[in-house]
């Protein structure tokens, strides 16, 4: 005769032994380990698109008739930028998965706030020598317009000094998308990453 | 977590959190993990029990919601879409983990059911009553009713000519 499902169920949870919890150790080894190889693999995707970004400035530069310096500075500002990331993708996997996670997460949060704050200032320092040539390219090559005349709109009948305007609202405008997509991108991350550091600072207390 | 916590609120209740990792895991690796997050979850949430349900029941509902989470992020992994759609490659996968052959047969066949059918006969076979299980689940105590009995026949379907 076939055994009721009930009666499978209490028979076989009878002994104690069947169910022994598993012990609850290097609880957040793995979770810490999971989280390093993330932002690596979300890291290692920025190196890629900047080295295509430089090819398609110095070509696409020279393609469209302008001159090749002007494509070469923002390609030599996109390498400058791949070696950076490749260094922080390095520090990030240097970072000792091995012997303590709760200084591995310190330091992968570290690392991530700190890559966050050199590029900001990258930004700051790089943009305004990015755009800067251009402008004053610009003004010197086509003097004798006005600003609106430069960008096509006649009505906009201001001075071409207008122009350099461009150089801190281009600078500003760059940081606030940097850092709308490192808070949309890796803000997730970090906020995982500062959670597990309080469940352990939590504990040791 | 503490190990004061551990030991005082939730080892005590450890029988159903492993009921319910086995329910929803297919290797012992796996298992491990479900049961260490289930474990992390109840304590990182243990200021958002409320006095209003008993501890153990809060417990199985966590536990559920975090082994449903948990499979739909490993679904996710392998790219498979994650529903009421009875797993096919779950059997194959499951290893022996009781003493008892029937209940290894058993959990092979609840592991074939969909991921909310699971929910509800692990609930029914702690003897859950259908409110308490309906209250859990978020469904009608009616439909519970109704499902457990489909479920059972399933199973014995599952089940016919595996076990004495």
């Amino acid at each position: 005769m076939e055994k009721s499902i009930e009666h499978i169920w209490k028979e076989g949870f009878v002994n104690n032994d069947t169910l022994v919890a598993p012990k609850i150790q290097n609880l957040y080894n793995q979770k810490s380990k999971h989280l390093g190889d993330k932002l690596i693999r979300m890291l290692n995707t920025e190196p890629k698109v900047l080295l295509i970004m430089a090819i398609v400035f110095i070509f696409g530069n020279y393609a469209i008739g302008n001159d090749f310096w002007s494509g070469s500075i923002a390609s030599i500002w996109c390498i400058i930028w791949y070696f950076i990331i490749k260094k922080q993708i390095q520090n990030i996997e240097n970072a000792n998965k091995e012997t303590n996670c709760y200084e591995f997460l310190k330091s992968l949060h570290k690392l991530l706030l700190r890559s966050r704050n050199e590029i900001t200032k990258m930004l700051w320092i790089g943009t305004p020598i990015l755009i800067l040539p251009m402008v004053i390219y610009t003004y010197y090559n086509q003097y004798e317009k006005t600003f609106g005349e430069i960008f096509g709109v006649e009505s906009l009948s201001y001075p071409n000094e207008l122009l350099f305007i461009i150089v801190p609202l281009g600078t500003i405008f760059s940081v606030v998308i940097y850092r709308l997509s490192f808070k949309y991108g890796y803000g997730p991350i970090a906020n995982k990453l500062k959670q597990l550091i309080t469940d352990i600072e939590t504990l040791k207390n | 977590m503490s190990h004061d916590f551990y030991t005082t609120h939730i080892l005590p209740h450890a029988g159903i959190i492993i009921k319910i990792c086995r329910a929803y895991s297919n290797s012992q690796e796996d298992f491990e993990d479900y049961y260490q997050e289930v474990c992390l979850q109840i304590w990182r949430s243990r200021d958002n029990f409320s006095e209003r349900s008993e501890w153990s029941t809060w417990i199985y509902r966590l536990s559920l919601n975090v082994c449903l989470t948990l499979l739909k992020k490993d679904k996710k992994k392998t790219k498979t879409f994650v529903s009421d759609v009875i797993p096919k490659e779950v059997v194959e996968d499951s290893q022996s983990f009781f003493k008892e052959e029937s209940l290894n047969e058993l959990y092979k066949a609840i592991k074939q059911l969909t991921e909310i059918n699971r929910a509800i006969i692990l609930l029914y076979l702690e003897e859950k009553s259908y409110q308490e299980i309906a209250n859990i689940i978020g469904m009608n105590a009616n439909t519970i009713g109704v499902r457990i009995n489909r479920i059972k026949e399933q199973l014995k379907k599952l089940l016919h000519g595996k076990i004495n």
